[in-house]
């Protein structure tokens, strides 16, 4: 019975990183899944809608939260997806959803529970993500000399 | 990206020393060395964006009357350029229309009139996306669209980088509000922006409805290429649109008729538009562009606050200073040195030079924020055509317009960045069509140079 965890920074692609995961997965191994969400866009795209893009404060404002939401519709969707897909097979599953400023429960976890290994979903999409919490778990699991599997968007990355 | 960043940088900080420091180059006043000086420096402070664009302008003009280039009074009254009022009063239109939810009620009925079968959906985007930035500055009508393109995406379930569909529905976004954003003065201010470095150097001006008439067929054409790229090229994994048309049908439900705001805000449009249109001669634009800013608070459609949460004034100061600067080079005599110094010896035959100006300025507008391209490019480009003894609107068109066509790079312009901030597509997936818009944009500008202009009498 393994243990797994998987780490999503992003959203996207997720059909060939499931595909990934459940080749791996074996009857009887837990997986737990952390989506990490963002409270705010980052500061790159306030800088390119508010001073190279000269919008509105207001205006900014409902875009980032249209933004936000979005990402919280789709992390959403994804999660109601891959618990209905879970409950037909016989393994055991437990979802969190985690602020991207607060990840230090995070690598807690991960040290305590002792994982076979990390599956991780980081972004390339610097306007939506958050770059610097993604590098700071990037270089924990590092550290930790933990085996992982890291994705971009979806696509695997070369080892 | 940012090694290059600060090879420019550098370079150009590099250049404004040396121009400062050397002897004055035969021909060229002390002046106007020192107002290239500036320029070399603006330029690559706007194209880098080391700083904010308006603070950028701000040093812009900071420096003329310290480099004794131009008189304090001199510098500063230019700001009080009537296109800057234009703007100013376009951009209080523009938020009365955001705030009013007027701008939002015109996006869901057109979306809604355009498109039930997919295909029809995603031009009935790119439609009201360009037909809205012909009203509204193009950013800001991506900023609108945004949430309702990203409503339609979510209840289509359609899934971020891997639904072709959901790529396409943000890109038509985008490109529409970009391609619409070229055809008035209010889409893109730099359309104004430039016609105003034209008046600073040559006392001509272009109308409001005159650049309608100039501009029309190429946003038209490059709508009817995207649409047919839509019908004929695009794979859609849809079969129908029916929850995402459920969804227009029920905000739109949800806004009930229209309020008495906007019904004011309707009929002050209307007299605007009218005026534009109709009554430049008389009235001109810029003045019909504050008092119809005035007439909406005196309609009480908007108060103060309101209009300072949603406007964003840094765009005054940028356009400001680029006007400031742009005419810093024709008032110390520096372009007509650079016009006969440098460009005099150019070989080239005056459509290929037209052609290659609107090609240089679409691929630096992809870079670049394209109002800081047509401010870098436009005195330059008026510089080589006195050697051709060229019409100046004909490189004004040629400038602003292709100055507008950034379709690739999220920092090329704001509706770029915007969609692509969905997370519904990847820089490759808008690399790859843009180079397709562009190049299209090219042939489309080549074709109204060549053929229809003419007809207006911009001959060259």
């Amino acid at each position: 019975m393994g243990k797994y965890l998987l780490i999503l920074f992003s959203f996207a692609g997720l059909e060939s990183l499931n595909n990934f995961l459940f080749k791996k997965l074996e009857s009887g191994d837990k997986l737990f899944v952390r989506a990490i969400i963002l409270d705010a866009v980052p500061k790159l795209h306030e800088h390119l809608t508010s001073d190279v893009g000269f919008l509105g404060d207001k205006v900014a404002n409902d875009l980032e939260e249209s933004v936000v939401e979005g990402q919280h519709d789709n992390a959403e969707e994804y999660l109601k997806e891959l618990k209905e897909k879970v409950a037909n097979m016989d393994l055991e599953l437990s979802i969190k959803k985690i602020d991207h400023h607060h990840l230090d429960n995070l690598k807690k976890g991960i040290l305590e529970k002792e994982l076979d290994a990390v599956f991780i979903n980081f972004s390339n999409n610097k306007y939506i993500s958050d770059q610097i919490k993604e590098q700071e778990i990037r270089d924990f699991l590092e550290k930790i000399k933990i085996k992982q599997y890291s994705f971009h968007d979806g696509k695997k990355d070369k080892a | 990206m940012h090694y290059i960043k600060n090879i420019i940088k550098y370079t150009g900080i590099i250049i404004f020393i040396l121009l400062l420091a050397l002897p004055t180059f035969e021909g060229l006043s002390p002046e106007g060395q020192r107002a290239l000086a500036v320029f070399v420096l603006i330029m690559t402070f706007w194209l880098t964006n080391i700083m904010p664009l308006a603070i950028t302008s701000l040093l812009g003009m900071a420096l003329m009357p310290l480099l004794n280039i131009m008189s304090v009074d001199n510098t500063f009254a230019l700001f009080g350029n009537k296109a800057i009022f234009f703007i100013l009063g376009a951009l209080i239109i523009s938020a009365a229309l955001y705030y009013t939810g007027l701008g939002s009620r015109m996006a869901f009925s057109l979306i809604k009139v355009f498109g039930n079968t997919p295909r029809k959906l995603l031009a009935g985007t790119l439609l009201t996306a360009a037909l809205m930035s012909c009203l509204m500055p193009e950013h800001a009508v991506a900023a609108l669209l945004f949430p309702i393109v990203m409503e339609i995406a979510l209840s289509l379930e359609l899934k971020p980088l891997e639904s072709s569909y959901g790529k396409l529905l943000f890109l038509s976004m985008a490109w529409g509000a970009i391609i619409g954003g070229i055809t008035t003065y209010l889409g893109g201010s730099r359309n104004l922006l430039a016609v105003s470095i034209l008046e600073q150097q040559y006392n001509m001006s272009i109308g409001f409805f005159e650049w309608i008439k100039y501009s029309w067929p190429i946003p038209t054409l490059m709508l009817l290429f995207f649409i047919f790229l839509i019908w004929k090229y695009f794979k859609i994994e849809l079969d129908n649109i029916d929850k995402a048309y459920q969804v227009l049908e029920e905000k739109l439900a949800e806004k009930g008729s229209l309020s008495f705001d906007e019904k004011k805000l309707i009929a002050t449009l209307a007299l605007i538009i009218f005026s534009w249109l109709f009554l430049a001669q008389i009235i001109h634009i810029s003045v019909t562009a504050v008092i119809g800013a005035v007439l909406i608070f005196v309609l009480k459609i908007v108060a103060w606050r309101e209009i300072e949460e949603y406007v964003n004034w840094g765009i005054i100061i940028m356009y400001g200073g680029a006007i400031v600067v742009a005419t810093s080079l024709v008032e110390t005599g520096a372009t007509a040195w650079l016009s006969n110094q440098i460009f005099s010896r150019l070989d080239l035959s005056i459509f290929w030079f037209l052609a290659l100006l609107a090609l240089f300025t679409i691929l630096l507008t992809e870079g670049v924020s394209n109002v800081a391209a047509v401010a870098v490019i436009l005195p330059i480009a008026f510089s080589i055509s006195d050697i051709y003894q060229l019409n100046p609107i004909i490189i004004t068109l040629s400038v602003a317009l292709p100055g507008g066509l950034a379709f690739m790079f999220p920092m090329g312009t704001p509706p770029n960045a915007i969609a692509f901030s969905s997370g519904y597509y990847k820089i490759e997936d808008s690399v790859k069509l843009g180079i397709i818009l562009n190049i299209a944009g090219w042939f489309v500008y080549i074709l109204v140079l060549k053929f229809y202009w003419p007809l207006l009498g911009l001959t060259f």
